[in-house]
């Protein structure tokens, strides 16, 4: 795999921009009702301790690479299909799951007016939770090459990422701005991988931790004045179960889960502020042994963005991020008087400094540095030694992404 | 040690105050927005105008899709492109392109068709029933589309 991402980088990738001149680039129009749009994007990544993306110290990964295609087809007035595959490559992030059929959906539009319109979505649906995880696998959308960690857990992603089901949206254009509702509900049983096992039972166990029943999310998006502010409410409320084996000695339960999501945005002329603030409680019952079932916690972050342009093809960021896992233990002060492992698994705090430089139309780059004290959202797929990772740590990025 | 949260609620209220501070563009250019012959309306609000092109409002009135066509960014178009959304649409140029990318990538939405000539665009918004567009300045062979004013808000 390391091959392949090597391939693509230093060979594919440079032919066909250099082939391709940007303006015969189109997004393929096989019919009016029928268009087909992609992405394609390459980061290496570096650190001076912890393992990200398969990035460590000494050690410069290619193992984040994505790619993506879709398609969406207008069938009639009212009946619109529409679907993704993703290629994505995350280090030992993605549990060596590469290939992910992203979404795909039937979208039914019940009613328009002139200020108006209401429909449902049927099918696999991304989950709209604050600004970005709609997108998050789609390197031109992101303000930076990594999401900020305190929202968007990568090493949590497949919890987070989408919905099997039927969602139902508003869209109110207001004379002051649109106001949007969506509200779903589903399941997300084929996407709890290792990954989300480890996060949320410290292991790759035996059994199979999968959803209890049907869970729900929902978003209401107001974006002013034609997006200069945006403001958006976002929940997740759900539960888990796992399903024990015989292998394992940790009796089934069931874990609670709500994250809420707050999210504003503030654009002027040159500058991009952006900030959203989150809490993720987590509530164990059940468990035997009772070590998990005492578990409750009550996690929070924040970040705070801005972005500057430059020029009107270069523009820096700037943003402060930052999670806890506990409220009451912020500092992980009594979590390590109790278990006995570092204080800083608890909390991260990560200080972001990107440019990304717009080439061409359709074809980015974009560096950033990060850094970080704590090491709350690191992967324990990749960082298995919880005693051993830098409280104190730095990482390089870089990423260079085309979409047609 | 920092109290997190007040930093953030310090960081809010900061927040709170920029967004008194509003952004003013300068009067209006002479874009103009054609649709197809087969739209019954004559002149619709600023704000839904902005909700065809940011591909949120996807049907007219009598419940037929909406075709939105705009040009292609090349260096020619670009121009035309950042006119007519600062001027008429009052909308910095990147929102639009924005706003189309969450839609595409994420199956919730489309992007609106591109065109790479004002022969094009004509040639499109006269034939395919439900179309607008846009073009930098009124021309008068101007054949099947009509133009679409903007209103004046009532309130």
């Amino acid at each position: 795999m390391r091959k392949l991402n090597s391939i693509i980088f230093f060979y594919l990738l440079p032919i066909y921009i250099l082939l391709v001149p940007h303006y015969a680039v189109h997004a393929l129009e096989l019919s009016e009702n029928i268009s087909l749009h992609g992405f394609l994007g390459q980061g290496l990544v570096t650190t001076t301790g912890n393992t990200f993306y398969g990035g460590k110290a000494d050690h410069i990964s290619a193992e984040f690479t994505e790619i993506g295609i879709n398609t969406s087809w207008q069938k009639n007035d009212s009946l619109r299909f529409a679907g993704q595959v993703l290629f994505r490559n995350a280090g030992d992030l993605d549990a060596g799951n590469h290939f992910h059929f992203d979404y795909g959906l039937a979208d039914i539009t019940a009613n328009t007016s002139e200020n108006s319109n209401t429909g449902i979505r049927i099918g696999r649906y991304k989950n709209p939770l604050g600004f970005y995880n709609l997108t998050r696998d789609v390197p031109m959308t992101r303000p930076s090459i990594f999401l900020p960690q305190s929202i968007y857990f990568d090493r949590v992603r497949n919890a987070q990422l989408s919905t099997d089901g039927i969602m139902l949206y508003h869209n109110s254009f207001l004379s002051t701005g649109n106001l949007q509702i969506e509200l779903g509900t589903g399941t997300s049983k084929f996407l709890l991988d290792e990954s989300v096992e480890y996060a949320f039972l410290a292991d790759n166990r035996a059994g199979d931790l999968e959803p209890d029943g049907l869970h729900s999310v929902g978003r209401i998006l107001y974006e002013h004045d034609g997006g200069r502010m945006r403001f958006a409410l976002s929940a997740f409320p759900g539960k888990l179960r796992y399903r024990t084996s015989n292998a394992d000695p940790l009796q089934q339960g069931n874990i609670d889960l709500a994250l809420y999501i707050a999210s504003i945005e503030y654009n002027l002329p040159q500058w991009h502020f952006t900030s959203e603030y989150l809490t993720l409680s987590l509530d164990y019952n059940d468990f035997n042994p009772r070590f998990f079932s005492s578990n409750k916690s009550e996690g929070y972050g924040w970040y705070l963005q801005a972005i500057r342009d430059i020029t009107s093809s270069v523009s820096l960021l700037v943003r402060y991020d930052t999670y806890q896992f506990d409220r009451p233990d912020k500092d992980g002060k009594q979590f390590s008087l109790q278990t006995g492992f570092p204080q800083h698994l608890r909390y991260s705090r990560d200080w972001t400094l990107g440019v990304n430089w717009e080439i061409l139309p359709d074809f980015q780059v974009k560096v950033e540095y990060h850094n970080i004290e704590g090491t709350s959202w690191l992967s324990d797929i990749e960082n298995p030694d919880q005693y051993h990772r830098d409280k104190f740590w730095d990482m390089i990025a870089l990423s260079l992404f085309w979409q047609f | 040690m920092l109290n997190l949260q007040s930093t953030y609620t310090f960081v809010l209220i900061c927040l709170l105050l920029l967004l008194s501070i509003t952004y003013s563009s300068s009067g209006y250019g002479q874009s103009v927005i054609i649709v197809n012959t087969s739209i019954q309306e004559e002149a619709l609000p600023l704000n839904i105008i902005r909700a065809i092109f940011s591909m949120r409002k996807t049907h007219w009135n009598d419940g037929a899709k909406i075709a939105v066509y705009v040009f292609k960014s090349t260096t020619e178009n670009k121009k035309i492109n950042t006119l007519f959304s600062t001027q008429i649409l009052k909308l910095l140029p990147y929102q639009l392109k924005k706003a189309w990318n969450r839609n595409v990538y994420s199956g919730t939405g489309d992007s609106p068709h591109k065109v790479l000539t004002i022969q094009e665009m004509l040639l499109k918004v006269s034939t395919t029933p439900g179309a607008i567009g846009y073009i930098p300045k009124i021309r008068t062979d101007m054949p099947n589309v009509k133009i679409l004013s903007i209103q004046n808000r009532v309130n």
